[in-house]
């Protein structure tokens, strides 16, 4: 099956735990602020959540550009060595646990369910575009890596 | 019907939280990734991260709503399994970095079933728990008669 072993299948869910840790601070940090600026009761758009999954497909984009530049296989179950365990965890565990479609698309729906419909399409939409310009953006930076 | 979405003031962030959204996370991760261990996506269209979004996002569909609704549930353990496990275990990233490695075609069509099939099961996870709990609050029975977790078929068993 794989050559992923215990400790790396560790390595690999520690780095999701930090990157669950860093969305909900992202989460935390952006909301609050804008729940100070809000007037209560109003709708908040979710940006937090927004950039928590923004970040991670730039993450992504840059370690699998830079896996593939470098020739390193990140596959999970065809495993090439420490790089390649390194470039799982950031693809898998942080970039993985940083980003979420549960939290995403449960906040489309009640957005939309309560009657804030632009708000939701406004939120799938550019959370669809940022991801890809993000994901695209960090294989055109991950050029520049050593 | 909110989330972070809607909801009052966001969280505090406690110690407790804190340590429950690593372990959650943790344990969502390494679901997430030993399920792509024994079921690998194919090259094609990435099934087994489909059905990992789908399940995850009908799960916090329904504690969400069950949350909401009742008022139960300490903050750690929402931030336990809502962000840190569910959020976890389901990826948005993953969908990113495939659509971007494969044609357009196949990209457009991953993305929107991926997004069609989460929005539609979470709406109906949704819908369930306030049926659910609705029936229970108007007979006598307070608050026993909860819904089983998780489980949006439970009702139809022969």
């Amino acid at each position: 099956m794989s050559q992923l072993g215990l400790g790396g299948f560790m390595v690999i869910a520690l780095a999701g735990s930090l990157g669950a840790l860093g969305r909900y601070l992202l989460d935390i940090r952006i909301s609050a602020g804008q729940h100070r600026r809000a007037q209560s009761g109003a709708r908040v758009f979710p940006l937090g959540i927004l950039a928590a999954n923004t970040a991670a497909c730039f993450l992504v984009g840059a370690a699998a550009a830079w896996a593939g530049g470098h020739g390193i296989g990140w596959a999970a179950d065809s495993l090439a060595g420490i790089p390649g365990l390194l470039v799982i965890a950031l693809i898998l565990g942080i970039g993985g646990g940083l980003s979420t479609m549960s939290t995403f698309v449960v906040a489309v729906v009640s957005l939309w369910r309560s009657g804030a419909r632009a708000m939701a399409g406004n939120y799938l939409a550019v959370t669809l575009g940022a991801g890809l310009a993000a994901g695209f953006l960090g294989g055109l930076v991950a050029v520049l890596l050593p | 019907m909110g989330n972070t979405a809607s909801r009052g003031a966001p969280p505090r962030v406690t110690g407790r939280n804190l340590a429950a959204v690593a372990a959650g996370g943790f344990c969502g991760a390494a679901l997430r990734v030993g399920l792509g261990l024994w079921f690998p996506d194919a090259p094609g269209f990435p099934a087994t991260t489909l059905a990992i979004n789908v399940t995850g996002t009908a799960a916090l569909a329904a504690l969400t709503s069950y949350w909401q609704i009742t008022h139960r549930g300490p903050s750690w353990l929402r931030a336990g399994i809502g962000t840190g496990f569910l959020g976890a275990f389901t990826t948005f990233s993953a969908l990113i970095l495939f659509a971007l490695g494969t044609t357009p075609a196949e990209a457009l069509l991953n993305l929107l079933l991926s997004l069609l099939i989460c929005a539609v099961a979470a709406w109906a996870s949704m819908s369930w728990v306030e049926r659910a709990l609705a029936g229970s609050k108007d007979p006598k029975s307070s608050g026993q008669d909860l819904p089983r977790a998780g489980d949006p078929d439970a009702g139809e068993t022969p």
